[in-house]
């Protein structure tokens, strides 16, 4: 399951910035999610040897707005480096993790998340 | 004379290490201020590359990963990092490579993976990263440490990145063709290996520093160079470009 900027109608995938392994997890994947912040009629102009996985070696896509929280999308928003930080300490221990889970993600619903991103995302514009 | 930190001193003597037509694959924390600081003052040219593959980056505020966009978005180019690893890593493009670690050993192997026994460690370290592959296919590798009992041991718990191995040639004997650490700058003082037994032999002192001191903040018997000099203290410039350095960064990592 790999994040990246955008797809188009087809399923082909964008990715721009610190490329990582992503494309490699996914060719190397036998089933595979990417999460974007937009799809697009059009992945629109772009360098000729633009990094793009062809819609045919993913899986499926979902469209994610603010799906690298607390990272940063390259082109879309900033990290969150304070909470990149914090989460240091959240992890540490298995119980304030779990406790954070279940405040943050367990008990809250995507729509909440989405408000979230929305406002992490204009606060960067 | 203008008064500094120990571990100002450490990062601004790492930093004189670097020259500008180096190419240098960066670890981040310590070695990163260090490559930035030879960077924004006496070697502008040089080449910083990071594992996440960005090429010759230029980042303003220090990077809190490797992953950083601020590396990407100042960088000739970013590769992949596969790509990183095969052809300019192991194809043998890098000169330097600039690591730290929570362990040392007195033949600067590196231990950034577990404190304690493996299978019950007492501390569970972040990992190696690239480091096992940094140690082994840069030309040579320069670490920054700062000193202490814990980190300067007789026996390190695990041994992530090789560096002298047992000392003498035993790491060419392991088919390693690149020289391994030639250099270990401290808070306290700069080691280079002795040419034979390849033990990290102090060769410079930094201002204020006694040779006690060093034996007291080191987990093995401290060897010393037949001539041992004195590091030169930080100039003024060295000083308010590390500290100018770590304010920015600070700013930008308080952000939310």
């Amino acid at each position: 399951m790999i994040h990246a900027q955008r797809a188009d109608r087809a399923g082909n995938v964008l990715i721009e910035g610190v490329l990582g392994v992503q494309k490699e997890a996914v060719l190397a994947a036998k089933r595979s999610v990417v999460t974007v912040e937009e799809i697009v009629d059009d992945l629109g102009e772009r360098s000729l040897n633009a990094v793009v996985l062809p819609h045919w070696t993913v899986g499926y896509v979902a469209e994610v707005p603010g799906g690298a929280f607390p990272s940063f999308a390259q082109g879309y928003y900033k990290r969150n480096n304070a909470f990149y930080k914090e989460w240091d300490s959240i992890a540490k221990e298995r119980d304030s993790f779990l406790a954070w889970m279940k405040t943050n993600v367990l008990e809250k619903s995507p729509e909440a998340f989405a408000r979230y991103a929305r406002k992490h995302r204009a606060a960067a514009e | 004379m203008t008064d500094y930190k120990p571990n100002e001193m450490m990062t601004i003597a790492a930093a004189r290490a670097l020259k500008n037509d180096d190419i240098c694959f960066v670890g981040i924390g310590q070695p990163s201020a260090a490559c930035n600081l030879a960077r924004l003052t006496h070697a502008p040219g040089v080449t910083l590359i990071y594992e996440s593959g960005t090429l010759a980056t230029k980042p303003n505020v220090l990077p809190l990963s490797i992953g950083d966009g601020e590396l990407c978005e100042t960088a000739l180019t970013t590769v992949p990092v596969p790509e990183m690893f095969r052809y300019w890593l192991q194809g043998g493009r890098i000169k330097i490579g600039f690591l730290g670690g929570a362990q040392i050993d007195k033949y600067a192997n590196l231990n950034t993976t577990v404190v304690g026994p493996y299978d019950k460690p007492k501390v569970r370290l972040p990992g190696g990263g690239g480091a096992p592959e940094i140690a082994t296919s840069c030309g040579e590798i320069f670490i920054i440490m700062a000193q202490g009992k814990r980190s300067f041991v007789d026996k390190l718990d695990f041994v992530t990145s090789i560096g002298h191995v047992t000392g003498g040639d035993s790491r060419a004997k392991l088919g390693v063709k690149t020289k391994g650490p030639t250099k270990l700058i401290t808070d306290l003082a700069m080691f280079e290996p002795d040419p034979q037994s390849k033990e990290m032999t102090v060769v410079s002192m930094h201002a204020g520093i006694n040779r006690e001191q060093i034996q007291e903040n080191t987990g093995w018997k401290v060897a010393f160079a037949a001539k041992v000099a004195e590091t030169p203290p930080p100039t003024p410039r060295e000083l308010e470009v590390l500290r100018d350095l770590h304010a920015r960064t600070n700013r930008a990592h308080e952000a939310a």
